[in-house]
């Protein structure tokens, strides 16, 4: 093995229509070790990375893979140079058993008919290295976001790839899987392989990678060793290190609480939960720590209408009872804003249309029928509070991840919302995006409106919330406040020691 | 949930439930008339349903890959009507007509194939404006009267195709055995063939496959020739068989056809596809119109129970599909 390093990209440049995506892009991989890429959403890195998978051909520079000066035409061609490629939108088939997901395009064959057991016995070992114990003639969609996610990382090292290139791929995955999943990278990088790893999340950049690389607005900044970043550096790595939560936690108005508009939940149960109470005042972040099948997002689906309850009683601020519709939910200003990727998020429509379906759905809008006018000047309004960086007018899928997210927020903005639920609401974005929202929902704390905030990143819901409600299993097992929050507390109280639970609910929800 | 006994799993199969209907109406129909399981009516039975059920399992294939094709109905009344004018008039011998239709066939799926593919029309735009142009010609090509088809007996192609014989009591058209033929080939690419992987995978997320680097429109070009060349065969086979060449026949068995296909679960918005469910499904429908006749219910009825299999086997189908997704 040679020395040299497997990649050179030298001034690559795209642009789609007017948009320059990647303006001058430079990058080396070194044989052998873990190349991590960060970056704002928006800066290109998922650009870049298609345009080595053979996805996008980009306008202008050269790519050198292993010595040698390579167009990178199709998949195909990127296929047979050795480089494997996890995208961000993973790009399974939720139909198809995840047998056939492995090997889409790369089908074994025995005597012209595809071999499901060589299929089987080739994936065994990369599932086993993967931790993923799941029946391989399943559907996939009967696997959780996780589970899914880890399948598509081991279809790209079923074909033994030189060069692996990881776009985001621990967003969906949880402490463990993504632990696990470093191991199996670090130890593929003991065996020689290469890998390019594109990420958000810079804590965990930083414990993997052996190089760095910084891009901002499609140009390369910074590149270095990980052991020569200076301090300095660190902190110019971004904003990115810039604490996630800036303002310091406030104290909460003494007011009496009956004045406040307030929620009360009383024995609620439906689904996995069971006898549910609390109360939520207006002012205040109410955290639901939970694991997968906690219950915990389950709570916040039967708040906004989308599931039934058995039982109990809830009292709105603005009276008795669970929504029966999301409609009816939009309009007593309740909203729901979840971190699923594409949930609620039309990608063809425009900002601005995104924009005002809630509005104009469920609301009485000031005029009788949609004007586009009226909803380009509004969109306009929403773009610049919370920076979203596009113009009204262009699809909302041309966003990156953070970008939609902050969409579907400012659509729920729109009808001016009372109760705001929020499950995993930053969930797979990126630092500058998280921190926006953050800011947003302490903000709307602070004027008034009653937030309840799920999330699995504990350190999300010890950053942000004056409270915790802690679930597991369905059932409320404690509520932690002040100083008693830290992560450790948080964890004995939800961590569930039935490990099938777990599996059937996200199953579950990986279906609904 | 997961000790699924066996029946357990014969039950969860999506051909369950088609099965299950035409055990039923096989059953009502020998209830009221047990002419209906006569070897006469079998026979009867089985030889038209071959030539509904060569397009439909073509279909099958194409509906799986996200796309279907209207334009079938049309190319069964035409092909018969080129084989024939060619050979009546003397320019070739019926062998050579019968190439050449199967030629022109598979250009006009190439067609439709380009259309949808590269110029991104849909396919129900692309395949209706095909089903008028290819009807159209077939019209005004024999001034809308049938054609001559006396001198095919004999012929070795109509042997090959529609020769007949029988097996015991059964009386048995070769066409038969194209059909089983066709049905266990196709069968297997769907479900053991690189290329039935890559029919799925087009069908249910066409981009993921694009950037596995699976050729989704040759895939979806190729079976949209496949779906014009088995319209064809079936309509020469038709023709032969009743020896006429009618450029109205095959009139609305698109609608019938993509039927069948549904009733057996494929799903019509590609993905998931299943050539025994096809089979069966050719079989309800195929039933369905012989008993209804059989047992006295006047044949112009015969529409309203099709109908109403269709919705009633969608809203089972959507039923259990939304109790799989309860997670039970």
């Amino acid at each position: 093995m040679s020395d040299s390093p497997i990649l050179f990209v030298r001034t690559v440049a795209k642009r789609f229509g007017g948009t320059v995506v990647l303006e001058d892009m430079n990058l080396t991989v070194e044989r052998g070790s873990i190349h991590a890429v960060v970056g704002e959403s928006g800066a290109g890195k998922s650009t870049l990375i298609k345009v080595l998978a053979g996805i996008v051909r980009p306008d202008r520079g050269t790519i050198e893979y292993d010595g040698k000066k390579v167009t990178i035409g199709s998949p195909d061609a990127a296929r047979k140079q050795g480089i494997g490629v996890v995208l961000q939108q993973a790009g399974l088939f939720p139909e198809r058993p995840v047998l056939a997901n492995l090997f889409v395009n790369g089908e074994p064959l025995h005597n012209g008919l595809i071999s499901r057991r060589e299929m089987e016995a080739r994936s065994r070992d990369v599932l086993r290295q993967l931790g993923l114990a799941v029946d391989v003639h399943r559907p996939l969609s009967d696997l959780a976001p996780g589970e899914r996610q880890l399948i598509a990382i081991a279809r790209a090292l079923l074909e033994n790839p030189r060069l692996l290139i990881l776009d985001d791929p621990n967003s969906a995955l949880d402490r463990r899987q993504s632990e696990r999943l470093f191991a199996v990278l670090r130890g593929l990088k003991a065996r020689g392989m290469s890998m390019l790893y594109a990420s958000n999340r810079l804590e965990e950049t930083l414990a993997i990678a052996d190089q760095l690389t910084v891009i901002r607005n499609g140009r390369d900044v910074l590149s270095k060793a990980r052991q020569d970043l200076t301090a300095s550096e660190e902190a110019m790595i971004g904003q990115l290190r810039q604490s996630l939560f800036p303002l310091p936690p406030r104290a909460l108005p003494t007011l009496a609480g009956t004045l406040r508009p307030q929620i009360t939940v009383a024995g609620l149960g439906g689904g996995r939960l069971d006898g549910i109470c609390f109360t939520a005042r207006a002012g205040e972040i109410v955290g639901l720590a939970g694991l997968a099948g906690s219950g915990a997002s389950n709570l916040l689906a039967m708040l906004f209408g989308q599931q039934k309850a058995r039982e109990g009683k809830v009292r709105f601020p603005d009276g008795d009872g669970l929504p029966r519709t999301r409609t009816e939910a939009a309009r007593r200003n309740i909203c729901l804003i979840s971190g699923e990727r594409g949930n609620g998020l039309m990608p063809d429509k425009s900002i601005a249309f995104n924009l005002s379906n809630v509005v104009v759905g469920a609301r009485d809008w000031g005029t009788r029928w949609y004007s586009p006018r009226m909803a380009l000047g509004r969109a306009a309004r929403q773009i610049e509070a919370l920076r979203i960086r596009s113009a009204p007018e262009m699809p909302a899928g041309s966003l990156s991840a953070g970008g939609q997210q902050k969409v579907i927020i400012a659509k729920w903005l729109e009808i001016g919302p009372q109760v705001v639920l929020l499950d995993e609401p930053a969930r797979g974005i990126d630092i500058g995006s998280k921190q926006e929202i953050y800011a947003l929902i302490r903000q709307m704390a602070a004027s008034g409106c009653i937030v309840l905030l799920h999330s699995k990143e504990l350190s999300e819901l010890t950053g942000l919330c004056d409270r915790i409600l802690a679930f597991r299993q369905g059932r409320l097992v404690g509520e932690i406040a002040d100083a008693a929050m830290d992560a450790g507390t948080i964890l004995k109280l939800i961590a569930a020691d039935e490990p099938g639970s777990e599996h059937r609910q996200s199953r579950r929800e990986s279906a609904a | 949930m997961e000790n699924h006994s066996l029946l357990q799993r014969l039950i969860a199969r999506p051909e369950f439930g088609p099965f299950v209907l035409l055990v039923v109406e096989v059953a009502v129909f020998w209830g009221f008339n047990h002419d209906f399981l006569s070897p006469q009516n079998i026979s009867n039975i089985l030889a038209f349903t071959v030539e509904l059920g060569l397009i439909a399992l073509a279909m099958t294939l194409l509906m799986t890959s996200g796309e279907f094709d209207l334009s079938v109905g049309s190319l069964f009344g035409f092909s018969p009507v080129l084989m024939w004018t060619l050979f009546n008039s003397g320019i070739t011998s019926l062998e050579v007509g019968f190439l050449v239709a199967l030629l022109v066939a598979a250009l006009i799926g190439l067609v439709n194939g380009w259309f949808v593919t590269q110029l991104k029309i849909p396919s129900f735009l692309v395949t209706l404006g095909m089903l008028l142009v290819v009807r159209g010609t077939a019209l005004f090509v024999t001034d809308g009267f049938p054609q001559r088809t006396w001198s095919a007996e004999g012929s070795w192609l109509a042997n090959i195709l529609v020769g007949d014989f029988f097996i015991g009591p059964f009386r048995i058209y070769m066409s038969l055995f194209w059909f089983i033929a066709a049905a266990i080939a196709l069968g297997y690419v769907l479900t053991q063939s690189r290329t039935g992987n890559w029919i799925q995978a087009a069908g249910g997320n066409p981009n993921a496959a694009r950037a596995r680097g699976v050729n989704v429109s040759g895939v979806k070009i190729g079976l949209f020739v496949l779906s014009s060349l088995m319209a064809s065969f079936a309509g020469i086979i038709s023709s032969l068989r009743t020896s006429a060449a009618n450029p109205n026949s095959g009139t609305g068995y698109e609608l019938e056809v993509i039927a069948m296909v549904v009733i057996g679960g494929t799903a019509l918005t590609g993905g998931r596809g299943t050539i025994i469910g096809t089979v069966l499904g050719i079989l309800i429908l195929r039933v369905m119109r012989n008993g209804i006749v059989l047992i006295g219910v006047p044949g112009l009825a015969y529409n309203i129970f099709i109908g109403a299999i269709i919705l009633g086997m969608m809203a089972l189908h959507s039923w259990l599909e939304r109790r799989h997704q309860a997670g039970t």
